[in-house]
């Protein structure tokens, strides 16, 4: 390990190396079998994932909760398909691009609600994901699909080869890439002045403010890249699934994300990342097994981690970088 | 576009009033449970839900008389709203970011009452018909007998609540931790059980207008939601803290809905709200009644 390139050691050093190990074995497995029904729940989790870890940068980093990540995730999902299909841009540009969209969607919500308390964000965010709904069903000019949804939503292509939704090898990787590239991202913003500033706002916000920090333009930055995160992986999604439809938002994909969320542990990043892996296999177990339990189950890991472990995994695992503030 | 008479206004009025009359009773336990416990309780969308299903349980299926049926609706929420208090809030009361946490803990309740009842029940669409049939006509326009019971049920809460707040002393508990809940434990009041009643009240409040609410709506596990939705604009609108400003702020939305709903249409009500409440927290962020910050 010593001979190795500075840049490697870098990887191997401290925990880093689990991730490192981590992504070595996911990329391995499209070698081992091409089962689609694991491919595609692996590409399940590289999606939650991504949402989730975004998400955290918002309720467990911040300290505001944002209901509206998963309409930010649909509104990425319908640009992205939109663009593609009626406008006819390639998905590789329209995924960014669908992001981009997103993050300036989500300024507003965020602009006018975040000078006030944070109470305000919540309350607004859980009204905001109503009217994003409202507005995808009117579907204004005939973009949306209304009830129906967006079908036949193009995929990627490189050259001649057509990403296929039969083999998901392709797409796995895809998924895997995007999934790598945003929890590094993610992990990036975190150790910046940026990130520092935000858990600085979460433990005292007075005292950041007196540091010299602007809550609202730091809080603003925070929604909007996080909203950028959950875009692009809903692009990605509808692009997979080749449909978009409103339970894209809907309440069960909020309360299983935010279970995720809170099992692995706000605030740890890669607490959420395992329990996400446990959850999305745990509940489709369950949804196979015991039709309608799944939710009941994931409402009783929501309360019981909140009022008995709050970091959850994260906590358990000692990944919680900063002491709560008392 | 046809022509709207004078009598098809009075009509759309009415059902206004109808509504505010419910968001009032929905967003009153709100208001209270933020002004003295600082939190938004999430799980009340399953607590309308739950009031409107008991009272149907009740007074459908078994064929118990309706006033018998809503006061067991009612009592089952109370007792609801205390076991969420004594499981949930209280041990997340005094945590770092507790508002995060208790808006995942409610939410959590939210989700396992209503998948809970999804289970058990399926999802056949139910209604309660209304308790008492025919209405009056009221200047052209018709006015049932149910919605008048709405609107009087709701004035008569509003009174035992005022009398309730200025008069008992669970009440002017209530209202001096609202001002200043550490003087007012040195004061002797007792915060904790004082906490319990509260929470339980707000839920009783929302039983009371799920149980109406299910005579309007099919009776679904999620119905509960869009109303908690406007339930909480109104709580802004009326600046938080503000029993009279929610109250106030409850019958201007419903009336701004009905009307919204009559002007362009039923699908645009929710953006109409939001660009409406977004206007005020830009021009009035503290609301109508609330303190200025």
């Amino acid at each position: 390990v010593a001979r190795l390139p500075k840049v490697l050691r870098g990887l191997w050093a401290g925990r880093k190396r689990y991730a490192v190990f981590a992504a070595i074995l996911l990329a391995l497995v499209p070698l081992l079998t091409r089962n689609g029904y694991v491919l595609h729940l692996l590409i399940l989790c590289f999606v939650f994932g991504v949402a989730v870890t975004s998400w955290d940068l918002t309720i467990g980093y911040t300290g505001i909760f944002n209901f509206a990540h998963f309409a930010f995730f649909s509104i990425g999902a319908y640009t992205s398909a939109i663009l593609a299909k009626t406008v006819g841009v390639l998905p590789w540009l329209s995924l960014p691009l669908a992001g981009l969209f997103t993050a300036a969607a989500s300024l507003v919500l965020s602009l006018p609600t975040l000078r006030l308390k944070g109470i305000y964000f919540a309350l607004f965010s859980f009204a905001f994901v109503k009217v994003v709904y409202s507005l995808i069903l009117f579907n204004p000019g005939g973009l949306t699909g209304g009830a129906q949804g967006l079908v036949g939503v193009p995929s990627f292509s490189i050259g001649s080869f057509q990403f296929s939704h039969v083999d998901k090898a392709a797409y796995y990787y895809l998924g895997l890439a995007l999934f790598g590239i945003s929890t590094y991202a993610i992990y990036r913003v975190l150790r910046s002045p940026l990130g520092l500033s935000l858990q600085a706002l979460r433990d005292s916000e007075a005292y950041a403010v007196g540091r010299g920090i602007s809550a609202y333009v730091y809080k603003v930055s925070a929604v909007a890249i996080s909203a950028f995160f959950a875009g692009l992986i809903g692009a990605f999604y509808g692009n997979y699934l080749g449909v978009v439809g409103l339970e894209t938002m809907g309440w069960e994909i909020l309360s299983l994300g935010l279970a995720m969320l809170v099992l692995g542990g706000v605030a740890t990043l890669f607490g959420p990342i395992i329990s996400v892996f446990l959850l999305t296999v745990g509940f489709e177990l369950l949804r196979q097994s015991t039709p309608g339990f799944q939710y009941v189950a994931i409402a009783i890991v929501m309360i019981s981690i909140v009022v008995l472990a709050p970091f959850g995994i994260g906590g358990i695992a000692g990944l919680r970088a900063s002491p709560a503030s008392e | 576009v046809a022509e709207i008479a004078p009598s098809d206004l009075l009509a759309v009025l009415l059902a206004g009033i109808t509504l505010g009359s419910l968001y009032c009773l929905m967003s009153m336990g709100l208001t209270l449970q933020f002004s003295t416990l600082g939190l938004f309780n999430f799980s009340h969308a399953s607590i309308i839900m739950l009031g409107a299903f008991t009272t149907w349980a009740l007074f459908v299926a078994s064929g118990v008389s309706y006033v018998i049926a809503l006061g067991l609706a009612v009592v089952v929420a109370f007792g609801l709203g205390a076991v969420i208090h004594r499981t949930v809030i209280r041990p997340l009361e005094t945590r770092a970011g507790e508002l995060v946490a208790v808006i995942v803990a409610t939410l959590g309740v939210n989700v396992l009452l209503e998948n809970s009842v999804l289970v058990t029940t399926g999802a056949r669409l139910r209604r309660i018909p209304y308790p008492i049939e025919g209405g009056i006509s009221f200047g052209g326009a018709f006015l049932d007998y149910h919605r008048l019971l709405i609107m009087s049920t709701a004035i008569g809460i509003l009174v035992a609540m005022g009398w309730m707040l200025r008069r008992t002393r669970i009440g002017l508990a209530m209202r001096a931790i609202a001002q200043d809940r550490e003087a007012a434990a040195y004061a002797g009041i007792p915060i904790d059980r004082t906490y319990l009643y509260i929470v339980a009240l707000a839920s009783a409040l929302a039983a009371v207008a799920g149980a109406f609410y299910g005579s309007i709506v099919f009776i679904t596990p999620d119905m509960g939601l869009e109303p908690l939705t406007k339930a909480f604009l109104i709580c802004v609108f009326g600046g938080l803290t503000s029993v009279k400003g929610t109250v106030v702020s409850a019958y201007i939305i419903g009336v701004l809905e009905s009307f919204t709903a009559l002007a362009v249409g039923l699908y645009w009500v929710p953006v109409v709200l939001f660009v409406f409440m977004m206007v005020v927290l830009v021009v009035r962020p503290f609301g109508l009644f609330g303190e200025r910050f």
